[in-house]
């Protein structure tokens, strides 16, 4: 309690401490807007420093930046569609209807990739999922993906990934977007959504609407026993959410009020259901207020106070009734420092308070806590970090470290090292990372016993920018996970277990080219298990591949120019050969597939502010499904065909 | 829209001069900030209204019978306008109009001050000025540092212009300059200036005694012992000028540089560099940073 009054008075009353506003100046501004109008004019690109004095060349990590502008051109339809233009990711099959995202080869569904909308963490508390489906495009502004370890600055869901979105700002939109999709065929995509942003005079507000319907997909999904159902119909995603944004001087507030559902036949042991299809609702509501506090000698201090409600997998039926309630209140402080350009800090803490509650709905087998029959469940965490960045003459280093102690299975501590080197077009970077994924509560309760899964990595990579217009990259990874968290059937009952270890290793490249309106991006990722012990992720025989997961996966993004204001935009996936297991315990090869989409993208015509895409996904029919990643009895579930689609939006 | 926008379109209608033919009409990279601060002086000098359009919204269809756009910032310059319409830009560092890319005339407004003007006015800073470094990176400078070196020599100066492919090249650039130079100056390239650049030029010249010079407010504020520019108001102002000029059939150069400058100082970047300002340069003076 103390600690919300004291983070409450910071962020409402700055006199509390020694605020001095730190919004761009109008100079700022004006040198910021020219240095953009100059570089587009001239086609040229400088590197403009990250909020810690880092340039993408320089963070460390490997990350890839997927823009709006990309975005749209694509014609994705969801993040789904955006994430799987990144090779390093790859979507396999969970339950009930669920994707999750595999990492360079690992299954990372529950709690090992870090996913946040506009600051808000969106893995749900109770089994750490994410629900890939339910994210309007049109309102991203930018994607950043660490691809690798980022629990040193973010924490426990961070263990593989971090996936960090932000939505327009309410600078960007400067007025009303609004948009309209519809598919024929494929996931029948279909939705609408409306944004508006104003910001001037230090204060700025946006509130963004949107509304959603789709199939997973409109082909037969037939179980391991032979039973088939039709998904048209009987795999809705409906995704809903509004969010609004408040900010005065350096106060923001955050309001998101979110709700997906997904109705499926395949239910958690991918056996169909004979009486019907049955729906699984995600509810959340994000609140969070933060200040930025610009205190004398080169300290800002962001003080933050969020609060997240929600109620994941709820379902209300007969075959799994669910319904717990989860709550996460987070206090947290973060300070940056930087007192020379060779030299920059940070270092925070957060606490984090976690409540579940059980539903009266809930069954028995589901709502055992601590040994007391649907008592709930309380955890705390305390974390704190804290990273360096050096500037020496013949590297910049940059140094991190969390430590995070958890009410129920106590402290963990990993720390990051990264040393990174541009050397006129060349630039180097070399990582060494520790992180972990933390159990969450569904975890805990199944295995009191869990510890957090430790995950060790190192990569390697090597840029080299041959023109202003061309770039080219390698990389090299090698990731080993400790104890991972695996979930299992022991003696007919669900539990989670630690197992020995698991981790792939390998290696990719990628080739960047943008010359005024034509753009081209091609990235390859190679990967290989030989220690893996996990014996539900393996393919017997084949000691180097993890089940659902392709060795190879090449991948392309494009643009072309036809005309002003028109361009083609052509994409393409490419996996290699894929194992899953099919009926009787029988492994089954899944033979290599290209996927290819084109977009055409029309721009200010025929009226200006105007854009209109249309575009065919899955040209050519690949007949793609998506896998379980380990063995547990569900059977390939299909992806949606070939699509045409069509949006409009209009800014005004 | 914001209020000031309302306003001056409010204006606008009631205006019986408002439409004449709208024969003057200017497009703004962005309403708002030192562009419209720019524009609303180029409005209070010219005296008459002058309708503008917003740059970042899209391109700009001027209205029929447009002889002359004043533009406001990069993007509204590089838009391009129909062929015969004479062009005035302003608030576009960094940027020239191609020769025979405009079949107009074209007149640019420039954010610095003459060369000449320029680096007198740093000698009278800067008695014991004898070196000077220029650091630039936009392309389009290239071909104008000659005048500086021209200028410097009538004055006694040894000018050195250098290029900066990077910002991350400035460290390494800088570290050359030691026991080379007197003082750096800073253009207003939009390429190069940003809060880490003038962070890492104000390390380097307060731990080296080097005085950096800037040429904008803002330059002073973050760490230059001085700046000698034009502020937005007075680019507006001598947009406003050129227009007449040009309205009355008088010939114009493609670059103006205006009349009335801006010196601001920052005294405690003065004081770390050894430097003492005279009393006639703190009347003159108008910002002193602490």
């Amino acid at each position: 309690m103390r600690y919300l009054a004291v983070l409450a008075l910071s962020i409402l009353f700055p006199a509390a401490a020694a605020a001095a506003p730190h919004a761009l100046t109008e100079e700022e501004e004006f040198f910021s807007l020219e240095r953009a109008s100059l570089e587009e004019v001239l086609d040229i690109k400088t590197t403009v420093a990250s909020r810690t004095g880092m340039k993408l060349r320089e963070t460390p990590g490997l990350v890839t930046v997927i823009t709006r502008e990309e975005i749209q051109a694509s014609g994705a339809r969801s993040l789904v569609d955006v994430l799987s233009l990144v090779p390093e990711f790859e979507f396999g099959m969970d339950v009930q209807g669920n994707l999750g995202l595999g990492v360079r080869g690992n299954w990372a569904n529950e709690g090992k990739v870090l996913l946040r909308w506009d600051g808000q963490i969106y893995n749900e508390i109770l089994y750490s999922t994410i629900q890939f489906d339910r994210f309007p495009v049109d309102q991203i502004e930018e994607i950043q993906i660490i691809k690798g370890p980022g629990s040193a600055v973010y924490g426990g869901f961070a263990e593989l990934a971090v996936i960090d979105i932000q939505t327009r700002t309410p600078k960007s939109l400067d007025g009303s977007s609004v948009y309209a999709a519809g598919g024929l065929g494929g996931s029948e995509s279909s939705y609408a959504g409306y944004s508006f942003g104003k910001a001037g005079a230090g204060a700025d507000f946006s509130a963004q609407a949107f509304w959603g319907a789709s199939r997973r997909s409109g082909r037969r999904y037939t179980d391991f026993a032979g039973s088939s159902y039709s998904m048209e119909g009987n795999s809705d995603l409906r995704p809903k959410s509004l969010n609004l944004r408040a900010a005065a001087h350096n106060t923001s507030a955050r309001l998101i009020l979110d709700d997906f559902s997904m109705r499926q036949r395949d239910n958690v042991d991918g056996v169909v259901l004979s009486t019907g299809a049955t729906t699984v609702r995600f509810p959340v509501l994000f609140a969070e207020i933060a200040r930025s506090i610009k205190l004398p000698g080169a300290v800002t201090l962001e003080p933050r106070l969020s609060y997240m409600r929600s109620r994941p997998w709820y379902e209300n039926d007969e075959h799994f009734p669910y319904d717990k309630r989860a709550t996460r209140l987070t206090l947290g402080l973060t300070a940056f420092y930087r007192p020379s350009s060779r030299a920059d800090y940070l270092a925070g803490g957060e606490y984090c308070h976690d409540d579940a509650e059980i539903g009266s709905l809930t069954s028995d087998a589901a709502a055992a806590y601590s040994g007391v029959r649907r008592d709930g469940a309380h955890y705390d965490n305390h974390a704190f970090f804290g990273q360096g960045a050096f500037d020496l003459d013949f590297a910049k280093v940059i140094a991190g470290v969390r430590y995070g102690r958890h009410s129920h299975y106590g402290g963990s501590l990993v720390p990051r090292v990264a040393v990174t080197r541009l050397w006129n077009d060349f630039n180097f970077k070399a990582i060494y990372s520790q992180a972990f994924r933390a159990p969450a509560i569904e975890n805990i309760r199944l295995n009191p016993g869990i510890d957090p899964e430790k995950a060790v990595s190192t990569e390697f990579e090597a840029g080299y920018k041959a023109s202003d217009t061309l770039f080219f990259s390698g990389n090299l990874f090698h990731t080993t996970i400790k104890r991972p968290i695996v979930f299992t059937v022991v003696n007919g009952e669900e539990t989670y277990l630690n197992y020995d270890r698991t981790g792939t290793l390998g290696g990719g490249f990628g080739v960047k080219y943008k010359s005024k309106g034509l753009r081209a991006d091609l990235n390859y990722l190679y990967q290989n298990t030989h220690f893996n012990r996990v014996d539900i992720y393996a393919v017997p025989g084949s000691g180097s591949y993890m089940l659902a997961f392709p060795r190879h996966k090449l991948t392309l993004n494009s643009s072309l120019p036809l005309a002003a204001g028109l361009s083609l935009n052509p994409s393409a996936v490419h996996v290699s050969k894929r194992y899953s297991y099919g009926g009787g315990g029988t492994l089954k090869v899944f033979g290599e597939r290209t996927t290819v989409n084109l977009n055409l993208q029309l721009k200010g015509r025929p009226l200006a502010r105007l854009t209109l895409n249309l575009g065919v996904r899955d040209i050519f029919n690949s007949n793609y499904s998506y896998l379980q990643p380990y063995d547990g009895g569900h059977a390939p579930l299909p992806a949606p065909a070939r699509e045409l689609f069509l949006k409009a939006v209009y800014e005004f | 829209m914001n209020f000031r926008s309302l306003l001056a379109a409010a204006l606008l209608c009631l205006s019986p001069a408002a439409h004449a033919g709208e024969e003057v009409v200017a497009v703004l990279s962005s309403a708002g900030g030192a562009y419209l601060e720019a524009f609303s002086a180029f409005q209070a000098s010219y005296g008459a209204p002058v309708r503008y359009f917003d740059a970042s919204k899209g391109k700009t269809n001027l209205p029929p019978g447009t002889k002359l756009v004043v533009t406001f910032g990069t993007r509204a310059a590089a838009q391009g306008y129909p062929p015969g319409v004479d062009q005035i830009y302003c608030m576009a560092p960094g940027f020239f109009l191609a020769p025979g890319a405009h079949s107009g005339k074209a007149i640019k407004i420039s954010m610095r001050v003459s060369p000449a003007r320029m680096l007198s006015k740093l000698i009278e800073i800067q008695p014991s000025l004898k070196r000077l470094r220029i650091l630039w990176m936009s392309p389009a400078y290239t071909s104008f540092f000659e005048a500086y070196g021209e200028a410097g020599r009538a004055l006694g100066l040894e000018i050195a212009v250098v290029k900066v492919a990077g910002p991350d090249q400035l460290p390494a650039l800088l570290r050359t300059a030691i026991g080379r130079t007197d003082a750096i100056w800073l253009p207003p390239d939009p390429l190069l200036v940003s809060s880490d650049s003038l962070m890492i030029l104000r390390q380097f010249a307060w731990n080296n005694s080097i005085p950096l010079y800037g040429t904008t407010k803002g330059m002073s504020r973050e760490g230059a012992c001085a700046s000698v520019g034009v502020s937005f108001a007075e680019s507006g102002a001598s947009a406003a000028a050129a227009v007449r000029s040009l309205q009355a059939g008088e010939s114009l150069p493609k670059i103006i540089f205006p009349e009335v400058t801006e010196l601001t100082l920052n005294a405690s970047s003065a004081k770390r560099c050894g430097l003492r300002f005279s009393p006639e340069i703190l009347r003159e003076a108008a910002y002193l940073f602490p």
